[in-house]
């Protein structure tokens, strides 16, 4: 903006009238304004500020006196002033809807900025520490699921006759499916089994840390079973372990759908499994 | 007192002997005057700008030859303002409530149509830029301002974009109701 123009302040008092008993500054800004478009714009911006003021209330008594004895006298300006109020009024309607889906959404959240951000590094950090939790819970799992066969492998050779195991675990490759022709996998469950431990190979593991639906269902496509699982990733490659409730599974066909909760598009994994009980 | 057309021509006539170009400079001129008449809270600019065309007019022998037709309009424009004060000195009572201004009028819901339309004419910056600036009450929104202000490079970059703004604004709306209305 050029030097020149004159402050703010005074375009104010000049718009006000309060420079109209001192004609040599009245005149040397009525003749800047004459001859200088950009001094005449920002005197309209000035008319537009005292306009908005007026219609916050918040000007002092002695220029609403000023605006209404004399700034409102010309009829321009009471339509500026009009139109201020229907403008105001369709943007304080607005302000709760948004103007534009994506622009006028994002834009009237710029104030929170900082606070998202720092939400965002909480939630990346809870989700870190929830992983570690995870990881940790599944390989207490296996400790555990070794002690038990430890246990039974006591139990059978302390035992004169051997009993049935309580634990069953299998393993299950992903795209073993009958659509594949490939062998489908058939579990034995005992009488006598109190857990499942399944394991699901995945071939191909998203970046660590990326969370999977799997989702057990019976031959007829219902849902029987459903968990939100972490592969463990070794230099082996990636595994799911986990428990099965025993209840579920009984005689016949079954199904393991495995799909990336980070990538909803990409297209589920499955693989097929018989289950037949009985000794 | 109204501009009869024969003083209205020989005012063209003066101002520019190529017709168009009279045309361009009697605009220039009726903008910058009524302007001027605005500035100074006249209660009918209009009329305070024909009064000065009829004394131009009246005195057009004796400037036959002026380089500079704005400037003597202008001139010929301060002293009716100056006749204008003097009639029109009054001292208009306040009250010293919040100003209370009359229910927005009926019938605008065509403006309001169009005042939408518009508003998704704009560009996405100064959508953004003029929603903003009308977003919020008192405390808040004096910091969104100050907000608008350092981003755009300080108050008086923020005060002419924002008049820019609403200038469209308006103009786009009076069209679109003059083109509903037709």
């Amino acid at each position: 903006m050029n030097k020149s123009l004159p402050e703010t302040n005074v375009i104010r008092e000049y718009l006000l009238g309060r420079l109209d008993e001192q004609s040599e500054l009245e005149a040397e800004i009525s003749e800047h304004i004459l001859s200088n478009d950009d001094l005449a714009e920002l005197v309209e911006s000035v008319e537009d500020e005292i306009i908005e003021e007026y219609l916050d209330g918040t000007l002092n008594i002695a220029d609403r006196k000023s605006v209404e004895g004399y700034f409102l006298q010309p009829p321009e300006r009471k339509e500026k002033l009009r139109f201020s109020r229907v403008l105001r009024g369709y943007f304080e309607t607005k302000q709760s809807d948004s103007i534009d889906p994506v622009v006028g959404h994002w834009a009237s959240l710029r104030p929170y900025y900082p606070a998202i951000a720092l939400m965002l590094v909480i939630i990346v950090g809870l989700a870190y520490i929830s992983r570690i939790r995870q990881k940790e819970a599944m390989l207490e799992a296996q400790l555990r699921q070794e002690r038990a066969h430890s246990e039974e492998l006591m139990q059978s050779a302390l035992l004169p006759v051997p009993s049935q195991p309580a634990v069953t675990v299998f393993t299950l490759v992903l795209g073993q499916t009958r659509a594949s022709g490939t062998p489908i996998p058939h579990i034995q469950i005992a009488p006598s089994t109190k857990r499942i431990i399944v394991e699901i190979v995945l071939n191909n593991p998203a970046a660590p840390g990326s969370p999977y639906d799997v989702r057990l269902e019976s031959n007829a496509g219902t849902l029987i079973w459903s968990a939100q699982l972490l592969p463990i990733v070794s230099e082996g490659g990636a595994r799911f372990v986990f428990d099965v409730p025993k209840e579920h599974l009984k005689l016949g066909m079954y199904t393991f759908t495995v799909s990336a909760t980070h990538s909803p598009a990409a297209n589920p994994e499955k693989c097929d499994f018989q289950v037949n009980v009985g000794d | 007192m109204p501009l009869t057309p024969e003083s209205f021509g020989r005012f063209l006539l003066w101002l520019s002997s190529e017709e168009q170009q009279a045309a361009r400079e009697y605009l220039t001129v009726r903008k910058r005057l009524v302007r001027f008449f605005v500035h100074k809270g006249c209660v009918d600019p209009d009329a305070l700008f024909d009064e000065t065309v009829d004394i131009v007019v009246g005195k057009i022998e004796e400037c036959a030859d002026c380089s500079n037709p704005l400037g003597y309009c202008y001139g010929v424009a301060r002293n009716v303002w100056r006749k204008y004060m003097r009639e029109h000195k009054v001292t208009i009572p306040i009250d010293i409530d919040p100003p209370s201004l009359p229910p927005a009028d009926q019938g605008k819901e065509q403006e309001l149509k169009c005042l939408e339309l518009c508003v998704g004419m704009l560009s996405a910056a100064d959508r953004d830029i003029v929603s903003r600036y009308h977003q919020d009450q008192g405390r808040n929104k004096i910091d969104m301002r100050q907000t608008l202000a350092s981003e755009l490079g300080g108050p008086n970059a923020l005060r002419i974009r924002v008049h820019r703004i609403r200038k469209s604004l308006r103009g786009c709306v009076v069209n679109c109701v003059k083109r509903s209305s037709n």
